[in-house]
């Protein structure tokens, strides 16, 4: 439709200038361009539709990370894995942690021993409870080391998704809040806007439907927009706000971070 | 007259001009299209290890040069740790006082008086145990020391080369600091860098490619392995990493070396 009205612009512009000028063939590349530029006007008046540039995000993404510092023995996934939520993705050196665990086992039994040893000795009340208190704060201390080494050997999926990145291999070191691995739940995506500008914001509202055109597919799909973002960032020195859209029908061949045209539907 | 004789003309030439341009733009994409995708690459090894200490301290001793081929379990690094061989040598210590001390809890004997009479017995069973259990007190006290010794220790993980050293004997290693650089350098693959969405839609895992080196003058057939789901941000474009391995390795390919890449003719 666009295209009919473009060709038609374009004839009646020659065919009035023909007359007037000789010079035609140089007039044609100018109108073209003219007209390829007006529909991506964003301050023209409220008459027109909003676009913005966007790009193709997981549902659900996770950036992955050690709360401690430790040692990588083993790195049981790879880029383009599919895990499921609660698989080991990386494994950390857990001797250390071990012997902690060891020891604390060991001083647990001892503490048992000693009550086992004073109630067989009928021995005064005072001293019994005196063991016995001692028996629950090593048993807290060995809860706090199996604890210790749950939390810090293992790096575990939250989530069923893709493996999308692997920072770390085996033997190299972590350190807290280092993202080693990037999982994204890659069976539906949607899109997230860059620059829609505060002015065009206000316009838009939840449910609203939009035009979504993705460049790398060379198609166009529609989708409805799930949500608008509360707070702004900034882009270069503008304020945009992310509008978040929903795909109606998924497309295939999508990929994390491909861009992608929306305009919004009045 | 003159005026619509033109109008005809220019309408005819136009309507022509829009026809042939559209005849010919479409094949020529299509042409592009079945040609291959082309992208430029670097060559990178299969494996890369960044290793660094859990512990700081500092280097004693660095064991190997850069270009040494190092085995599995090659002591690379060794950190100056006085205090943690102490601590190992003191647990060993204080394991061997738990051993012999359980065994004399084992011969120790009580005085006990009984209807007058005086019988020596063994000491009460609860007392032996816990000698027994102080025993592995110890024991695990050791691991840990040993496992805190061996941290001053850095070990090469998997076969490889020493492609680069980043600290020298009397420097301090921070925890996590990346101290030495372990490659597979008989192994190099190739990751595109400009490789653009609209062109990630017609590579497929599995599709063969053909790896042109710039350095040498050579194109060596390859084969794409992985396709990146994530995207990069490349000065403004939208790229995806693609990743080919060599169906034959050359001797003189050095990591780093920049290749230009035709996937799926």
């Amino acid at each position: 439709m666009k295209n009919v009205t473009l060709i038609i612009a374009t004839i009646t512009a020659l065919a009035l200038s023909a007359c007037a000028s000789t010079a035609a063939p140089t007039a044609i590349p100018t109108i073209i361009l003219d007209n390829s530029n007006t529909p991506s006007n964003d301050q023209s008046g409220s008459g027109n539709s909003i676009s913005a540039s966007a790009i193709i995000v997981p549902i659900s993404e996770a950036r992955l990370s050690f709360t401690s510092v430790g040692r990588v023995t083993v790195v049981n996934v790879e880029v383009g894995d599919n895990v499921k939520a609660g698989d080991i993705l990386v494994e950390l050196d857990t001797t250390l942690l071990e012997a902690k665990v060891k020891e604390a086992e060991a001083n647990l039994e001892a503490a048992q021993a000693q009550v086992r040893f004073l109630k067989r000795l009928k021995t005064d009340q005072v001293h019994l409870e005196k063991a016995d208190a001692e028996v629950e704060r090593i048993q807290a201390l060995l809860d706090s080391a199996n604890a210790m080494l749950a939390a810090q050997s293992t790096l575990i999926a939250p989530f069923d998704g893709t493996v999308v990145n692997v920072d770390i291999a085996p033997a190299e070191t972590v350190a807290p809040g280092q993202i080693v691995i990037v999982l994204g739940d890659l069976s539906s995506f949607q899109i997230e806007t860059t620059d829609l500008s505060e002015r065009d914001v206000t316009k838009i509202q939840k449910e609203q439907s939009a035009t979504i055109f993705i460049e790398a597919l060379n198609s166009e799909f529609t989708g409805t927009v799930a949500d608008v973002s509360l707070v702004s960032s900034t882009l270069g020195g503008d304020v945009v706000y992310t509008v978040t859209l929903d795909f109606d029908q998924q497309p295939d061949g999508l990929r994390w971070g491909m861009s992608a045209d929306v305009r919004f539907d009045e | 007259m003159c005026d619509s004789m033109n109008k005809t003309l220019r309408f005819i030439l136009t309507f022509g001009l829009v026809t042939a341009l559209t005849v010919f733009a479409a094949p020529a994409r299509f042409a592009s299209a079945q040609g291959g995708v082309t992208a430029s690459a670097v060559f990178v090894p299969a494996q890369i290890s960044e290793l660094g200490f859990v512990a700081s301290g500092l280097v004693k001793e660095v064991l190997v040069r850069e270009g040494d081929s190092v085995k599995a379990g090659d002591v690379l690094i060794v950190l100056d740790a006085p205090d943690l061989q102490f601590a190992v040598t003191a647990a060993e210590a204080a394991l061997r006082v738990a051993q012999s001390n359980a065994e004399l809890q084992r011969y120790g004997r009580v005085k006990e008086r009984r209807n007058g009479k005086v019988f020596w017995t063994q000491l009460p069973k609860e007392v032996i145990e816990i000698a027994d259990i102080k025993v592995m007190q110890a024991q695990a006290a050791l691991e840990i020391e040993q496992a805190n010794l061996a941290e001053a220790t850095l070990l090469t993980p998997s076969d490889g080369t020493v492609a680069s050293i980043h600290i020298a004997p009397g420097e301090f290693a921070q925890p996590h600091q990346v101290v030495i650089t372990l490659a597979s350098l008989d192994r190099l693959q190739i990751e595109t860098i400009d490789l653009s969405e609209r062109d990630i839609t017609s590579v497929q895992v599995g599709d063969s490619a053909d790896v042109y080196v710039e350095a040498l003058d050579e194109t060596i057939p390859a084969q794409v392995i992985a396709i990146s789901p994530i995207a990069d941000v490349v000065g403004g474009d939208v790229v995806f990493k693609v990743t080919i391995a060599l169906d034959e390795q050359l001797d003189d390919l050095l990591w780093g070396m920049t290749a230009e890449v035709v996937i799926g003719e």
